[in-house]
Parts: structure tokens; sequence; C-alpha cells
């Protein structure tokens, strides 16, 4: 017997079981196409189970506000996608900036403007206005941006309900599959994990996230990803009140700090600086230091909030990219192989919409999303 | 192991009482060890009583098993998780439905032990339910992760520090 009739045959190996990973491998079955899923972990374990759950597409570069917008639809039709409730609420969200930074005002405006040209209506508020919709906001917000169609939803169960949903529609998924080797042998990829299975696929998508560059450097295309974990809190329950996801624009990342209501009553906190992260350990510490701090900044933002005891915090492993943008598209250098990793903390909401779009551009070669801003050859490799 | 001596609860957990009582025996130990003179007697009263307590404990435990069988036998409406309102057959959902047969995966998919008491009232039982539901030893279903803060903490701190 040779080995290629022992190995795993598809026509897609994916590597990662991320929400990209899992949301891709739905989108090729719904194609037809034959996947298999390695995770090296359980599905969702990392940065998309661990995230803030930000549904928000206000504040993203604008250039990506097409993939942002294509996300929305799949969020909102989930239930019936999923056949799971990911607890996603479209209850709009809050972008605000602080009166010792007057210029960004003028920031807010221009990007509302570009952003409703690509299709998202934002409505600007300040003054009695604002604090009469928002009366949470301490008195150092000067302005806010209200994005009515954006929301919030569960992390811990968006990428397992896609992976649930991939294996209903006929994908293999594999958890604690841990890939240690990727090469090309002629025309096929394999992918061998660390307890010695094989798998082996005309086409390879490495949706690894922060362990990402790990795969594509064995393609010499290596990307320079930072791993970090973000800081993370969650309060007890208190009547439900805010309906919005809200968080603060500004160009000091310390100031940086967001947070949502859950309608059960709990406020989730996220922002500000992120502690170290483990890609062999799988594991992020979260920083009693950044959790300080954070409670601080919250205190800014929305005073009120001081008042509650937080009952939870914790992280997970994120990869962050120079430009903050994801590496996604094809090898630069390699046929069959595509990346979609590196998601710099950002990719919650557009997640979906990038396994759409990866589904279509591997099954048709192309697509109508520009990939140009997230090409692996700017970082200079291959 | 010389000059070592193990005394109160964590030596064995048998109550306040026999903590007391260990800890005179180990420091009388640790005094007939250095050479002092000390009571004989009152080492072997505290050995006799030491005994009997740990009887009472042995009779205690068998009277009172830990209901391991009963978590299966748990209705669907009985409240486990008190914090964040988690069902005995909530639980059992996230086993059957999203094949979540560990602790801390079952706890990201129903919230069990996510609430005020980070699962020390619920933890144990919630275990039971999903080895149970899982058919698998409560060995493999593991425990909740320890997550900061161990009690809740007030967010406000009147300085962020640098």
């Amino acid at each position: 017997m040779s080995a290629s009739v022992i190995e795993n045959a598809s026509d897609v190996v994916i590597v990662g079981g991320g929400l990209v990973g899992t949301s891709t491998a739905l989108f090729l079955r719904r194609r037809g196409r034959s996947v298999t899923l390695l995770e090296s972990g359980l599905v969702g374990q990392q940065a998309s189970g661990t995230n803030f759950g930000n549904v928000r597409r206000q504040g993203r570069p604008l250039h990506q506000l097409p993939l942002a917008n294509r996300a929305n639809p799949i969020w909102r039709e989930m239930k019936a996608l999923m056949g799971a409730d990911v607890e996603y609420l479209e209850s709009g969200h809050v972008r605000v900036c602080y009166r010792s930074s007057p210029e960004l005002v003028g920031e807010l405006e221009a990007y509302a403007a570009e952003a409703c040209q690509a299709g998202l209506e934002l409505e600007l508020l300040s003054g009695d206005a604002m604090r009469r919709r928002f009366p949470f906001l301490g008195p150092e917000v000067s302005a806010a941006s209200y994005s009515a169609c954006d929301g919030h939803a569960n992390p811990r169960l968006a990428a397992p309900a896609f992976a649930r949903a991939a294996v209903r529609a006929g994908a293999t998924v594999c958890e604690n599959a841990r890939v240690a080797v990727v090469e090309k042998n002629g025309e096929d990829f394999r992918a061998v994990c660390d307890d010695g299975r094989a798998f082996r696929a005309p086409v390879l998508l490495v949706a690894a996230g922060a362990w990402g560059s790990l795969l594509s450097s064995q393609f010499r295309e290596p990307v320079p990803v930072v791993v970090r974990g973000p800081t993370m809190s969650v309060t007890e329950p208190v009547p439900y009140g805010v309906a919005p996801a809200v968080g603060v624009f500004t160009k000091a990342s310390s100031e940086s700090v967001y947070f949502r209501q859950i309608p059960r009553g709990n406020v989730i906190i996220g922002g500000g600086p992120r502690a170290d992260a483990h890609l062999d350990f799988r594991r992020a510490k979260v920083d009693p230091r950044n959790t300080l701090h954070q409670f601080h900044q919250l205190g800014r933002l929305a005073p009120a909030l001081a008042r509650l005891n937080v009952i939870r915090v914790w992280s997970g492993v994120e990869g962050y990219t120079p430009d903050a943008l994801p590496v996604m598209g094809p090898s630069g250098g390699t046929g069959g192989l595509y990346y979609a990793f590196g998601f710099s903390g950002s990719g919650f909401q557009i997640a979906p919409a990038v396994g759409e779009v990866m589904a279509e551009l591997i099954d048709t070669g192309t697509t109508a999303i520009d990939l140009a801003p997230y090409r692996v050859s700017r970082f200079g490799a291959a | 192991m010389p000059n070592i001596y193990l005394a109160g609860d964590g030596a064995r957990i048998l109550g306040a009482r026999v903590a007391e009582l260990s800890g005179r025996l180990a420091a009388l130990a640790a005094l007939r060890d250095l050479g002092c003179r000390q009571d004989d007697a009152a080492m072997v009263r505290l050995r006799r009583e030491l005994k009997r307590y740990q009887n009472f404990a042995k009779g205690l435990a068998a009277a009172f098993p830990w209901p391991a069988h009963q978590a299966a036998l748990l209705p669907d409406d009985a409240v486990v998780c008190r914090c964040e309102a988690v069902t005995a057959g909530e639980l059992r959902r996230v086993v059957r439905e999203a094949g979540a047969c560990e602790a801390n995966r079952a706890k990201a998919f129903s919230r069990v032990g996510m609430g005020r008491c980070q699962g020390r009232y619920c933890g144990d039982a919630g275990a039971e339910i999903i080895a149970a539901a899982a058919k698998v030893p409560i060995r493999s279903v593991g425990r909740l992760r320890g997550q900061a803060p161990v009690k809740p903490l007030n967010i406000h701190v009147p300085e962020a520090p640098e």
C-alpha cells in the first residue's frame, strides 16, 4: 500500500479552526468542495473565542468596508445559517472622542462622510443631543459617531457554531490536530500533524491566526506577526441599560477602552495595553496592571460603570501585523496556497465574509473584494 | 523526612478541631526532636483523640457519600449554576449538541460556573452532570480553570498605575 492511499485526501485542507477557517469550510462545502479542517486545539478557542465580540464596521479602514458590509447580512442570518444562536444583537455601535483631542471631531466627521459613500450610515452627535441619547457617557466625551446597524455577538459561540454547521454540510473537522509540517509534493499539499497523521489536498488555506507565519514561513513567505493577548474583563450582571457597544476613538493606544452590555446584564470590557502571549503553550496572560489601567479608562468613558464589580478577566492568543491588516489572498509564490491570518485584533466582524470570499476565491479563482491591501508580498518575502 | 511536620487541613482535611490537635502534636514532636523535655503522655493522648476523629470522618464519609449517581438523575429543570441560572438540561444540551465533554468547554458554551462564584458552588456537580451526559469518566471532564479575580473586584480604583 502506498502512503498516498492511507493519507486523508480532500479538495481543500484548512489549517486553523477559528472563525475564518470554520466559515471558509462551511462556504466551501456550499460550493461542493470537500474540506478537511485541522485545528491544533478546539475550534474557536483562541482569538476567535476570547475577543470582545464587536460586530463593528465603523472605524475600520474605508477600503475594508465592502468586506465588512458583506459580513453584515451573514451576521443577520446567522441563526438560520447555523441552526444556533450566537447571541448576535444589532443594537448599534458608538465611537466617541474626548475634549482633550479636539482635532478628532473633524476626523469623525470626515470618516462619516466617506463611510456613507461606502454604504455605512453614521450619525454624528454632540452636546445635549449626545447626552440625551447616551446619558452614560462621561464629561470628558465631546462627540459621538453612531452606527445603527452594527452590534455585538458572543465570540465563545460563533466559531464552534460555524464548525458544527460545516460538519453538518459534510466537512471533516479534526480537533487536537497540531500541524507541524506543510509542504507541496507535486500537485498536492501535505499537512503532517505532530502525532503523524497526514492530510493531502491540491489546495491549502492557512487560517492559523497568530500561528499563521509558522506555516507561511515553510513556503518562504514569513509575516512579521507580533503575538499578544488582549485585556478582557466582565462585570456582574446589572439591569440592562446600554444597548450599543461603545468605544473610544483616540490616537493614544493607552486611552483605548470599549464596553458592551448583554441583555442578561453583564458588562464586557476590552481595550488598552495587551500582555504576553505564547504560541508554544497556546496561552495568553492577563497582566493585572493592564486590568487596573483599563478600569481607570472605563471610568473616563462611562463613570457610572466604575461602581460595578468585575467577576472575571481573560485573554487569548492574537497575532498582529505591522500595519494591523490581515494577510488574505493567494500566496505570492506557490500555486494552490492561500492565506487568511493575522487579523490583528479586529477580525471578528469581518470573519464570516472572509470565509465567504476565501471560498469564492478558491472555488472560482476570483472575488469582487479587492484583496490588494492584504497581499502577503507587502512584507517583502518570496 | 526528618524535621518536617504536618498539621492542619493541608495534611488531611478533617476539620478545625483536628487541625488544632494535629498542630499541638506537631509542636510536641518538634520539641522532642529538638531535645526539649516534653510530656510523652500528652502525645499519646493526642494520638488517641486524633484516631477517634479519623474514625468519625470515615463513618461520615460512608454515611454521606458524594452523590455522583444523583447528578445523573437530576431533572432537566434543576438549576445547577445559581449565579448564571444554568439548568441541568442546558448543560446536557451543550454536551449533546455541541460536544462539550470538558468542564471549561461546557462553561464556554453554557455559562456554567461563569458567574459571581466562578464555579465554587456548582463546579463539582456540573462536572458530574457532564460526565454522566457524555458517558466519560469524571477525571476526563477536568475542572474549571481559575480566573482572576477570585472574588468580585470593584472597578473603581483611586489611581491608575504607571
